[in-house]
């Protein structure tokens, strides 16, 4: 990762006491800053493209929400965007993932949890589009927040991204991700990436394969059932696992009461 | 399941055997034979809280051209538009209007017209997306809404179309409470099914995803291989036809003047899961075949299968016979609910009419064209397979 040295001026502006790097730099750079005695999240946007503005509006459209981080101040300083947003104490759920196997209370729970969180945005035609372990944290409290907007869509305006180009993480993508059909993203996109993370979580390996010619390669034939051991979790990711996203759950409720046990 | 009259030409036909001889539970009133003064008809009287009414704006495009029928009428419809008049906001309009006027007239259940003549699935899902929008706003209680799929031929044929089609249907936004579904077949010449088995799996597909999000279903204009789909998911209405211009969805019938001639018209049989042409009857007869293929407990059958009938595709009799031994067929398999059981009967049934047909030729019957086995084997591999 590239170090970047914040400048005594940018300290002073800020009130920064400490900081640490948390992320590489390039077109947003994010550090964890003591300000005023309190951890908080600061990215520094050098140009703020579509996918960062909506980044910022989703933060600031739900900045209340609980479970996704809550976006304490926003302005431009020596022509960068600065955001501080609220520091998640805890741990991402790819460091995690021992905790949950073979446990299917916990794992329907957090997907009820995160289906609870994401249920607004759902509503509001946003759709995350990159669910997966590294973008959820695990609070100390043991809830989970949802991070990293960076490519939602906004299904009600023109794409930014064409489908094939978008930088999602290949291992939690969806077939219509896969196969570059962006007409085809919606929320039931997000439920079937969050299939994989249940079925990741129990199981403790990724359903469609390991690597992007494997998953690619599943995504050519319709999806055979899973079978996990667990009746629970089977129904929750055989629902959601179907090539076409016609045949997922089509109200978000449908998704919540397959978290119920 | 609701087997359901197309009611057309000679509709009396339907009403009649609904009335007399419980063939049937529901009606679907075509406006372009019966137009805007089908409230009126005194045959069509009893009837009326039983129906529906399919308005048919299939032939936009072509408007000027169009063999209207009665569809002129209704003064929102489409076949009174001038080509200066056509735009995507004046065809909102008609919909629009098409609605009230069902709500008006009262009937609970609405149908809602689509264009089958929208070539982009685009401009589908943009009418779709437009009118449901409409009908969220306005939805009355105690009305059920059902909007129009009109599948063309090159849209039912390719699976990626059709799931942009279902995807906008079932979004969560959607607030029908189902979908009233037509499907251009085209079968082969002289041929009365379709064999391209993409049709039947894209179809079925169709039936079974709308289904699966709790929408109800309308299979409009359904020929027999109505079977087929139903074996595999439920269809709460599968309508029944006596012609064959109300049991195959056809564009051209919007567009061109399709008066049939002469013909002596079709037995359907139970056992072969076909019609077969009233005159291979008589080989059927002379080689002592006749009751390998007639209908049991079937009045219509008994008196069209006497010796010396006089075979017209216009006389009741005949028709009475497919309205009967469809509306069985389609009631017994909807009767079974758990659908892998289902499915097998179908099997079963499409297994026995493969062996029937192959019963005649060991007895020297050798039926062809549309009254041959051109879609048993398809259909049975189909099955196996889905």
């Amino acid at each position: 990762m590239r170090s970047i040295a914040l400048s005594d001026s940018f300290l002073e502006y800020f009130k920064i006491d400490n900081y640490l790097q948390a992320a590489p730099g390039g077109q947003k750079t994010v550090f964890i800053v003591d300000i005023e005695g309190k951890k908080i999240a600061l990215k520094i946007i050098k140009t703020v493209d579509e996918r960062l503005e909506r980044e910022i509006k989703i933060s600031e459209k739900y900045a209340t929400h609980i479970g996704i981080p809550s976006l304490i101040r926003k302005e431009e300083y020596n022509g960068d965007t600065v955001i501080l947003e609220e520091y998640i104490e805890g741990h991402d759920l790819s460091e995690l993932i021992d905790q949950f196997v073979g446990d299917e209370k916990k794992v329907l729970d957090l997907m009820y949890r995160v289906g609870i969180i994401l249920q607004p945005i759902w509503l509001d035609r946003y759709v995350h589009r990159d669910l997966k372990p590294h973008n959820i944290r695990i609070c100390s409290s043991g809830l989970p927040v949802v991070l990293d907007f960076g490519i939602a869509r906004a299904l009600d305006d023109d794409t930014i991204t064409a489908a094939g180009t978008q930088p999602l993480s290949w291992l939690y993508a969806s077939p219509e991700q896969y196969h570059g059909k962006k007409e085809l993203i919606s929320y039931r996109t997000d439920f079937f990436c969050l299939a994989i993370i249940a079925y990741r979580l129990f199981v403790g390996r990724l359903p469609f394969g390991e690597s992007r010619d494997e998953v690619a390669e599943s995504f050519t034939k319709p999806l055979a059932k899973v079978s996990t051991g667990s009746t629970v979790v089977d129904n929750f990711c055989n629902a959601m696992f179907h090539i076409n996203p016609s045949q997922r759950p089509r109200k978000i409720e449908a998704y919540l009461n397959l978290t119920s046990i | 399941m609701k087997v359901t009259h197309v009611l057309g030409h000679n509709s009396n036909w339907n009403v009649e055997s609904y009335l007399q001889h419980d063939i049937g539970d529901f009606f679907l009133i075509t406006a372009f034979t019966h137009g805007a003064r089908f409230d009126t008809k005194k045959g069509l009287l009893p009837i009326l809280p039983f129906s529906m009414i399919d308005l048919q704006f299939y032939g936009k495009k072509t408007s000027g051209d169009i063999t209207k029928g009665s569809l002129s009428e209704f003064p929102f419809h489409p076949a009174n538009c001038s080509d200066e008049e056509v735009t995507s906001i004046y065809f909102d309009n008609c919909l629009k209007q098409a609605i009230k006027y069902q709500e008006d007239k009262g009937f609970k259940n609405i149908i809602i017209p689509h264009f089958y003549e929208n070539e982009e699935v685009s401009d589908i899902v943009s009418t779709i997306k437009n009118i449901n929008h409409h009908v969220a706003k306005n939805k009355l209680d105690g009305r059920k809404y059902f909007m129009t799929l009109a599948f063309a031929n090159h849209i039912i044929i390719d699976k990626a179309k059709v799931e942009e089609i279902l995807f906008c249907c079932t979004d969560m936004d959607i607030c029908f409470d189902g979908y009233f579904v037509t499907c251009e077949n085209k079968p082969e010449t002289r041929k009365k099914l379709t064999t391209d088995i993409k049709i039947l799996r894209n179809l079925s597909n169709v039936f079974k995803t709308l289904k699966i999000q709790q929408f109800e279903t309308i299979y409009a204009y359904a020929n027999w291989d109505a079977i087929v789909i139903l074996a595999q998911t439920d269809i709460d209405y599968v309508t029944i036809g006596t012609y064959e211009n109300l049991r195959k969805f056809d564009i051209v019938r919007f567009t061109e003047d399709q008066s049939g001639g002469g013909s002596k018209g079709y037995y359907f049989s139970e056992k072969l899961l076909n019609m077969v042409k009233a005159n291979d009857l008589t080989s059927l007869r002379d080689l002592g075949q006749l009751d390998r293929i007639k209908n049991e407990r079937n009045i219509f059958s008994d008196i069209i299968l006497r010796r010396g009938y006089d075979w017209n595709i216009h006389k009741p009799d005949v028709n009475k016979n497919y309205l009967l031994s469809i509306n069985r067929l389609l009631h017994a398999i909807s009767a079974k609910a758990d659908l892998s059981e289902r499915k097998k009967y179908v099997q079963t049934l499409v297994q026995s009419a493969i062996d029937t047909y192959n019963e005649l030729e060991n007895n020297y019957v050798y039926l062809d064209n549309e009254s041959g086995n051109y879609h048993l084997n398809i259909w049975k591999s189909y099955l196996a397979s889905s």
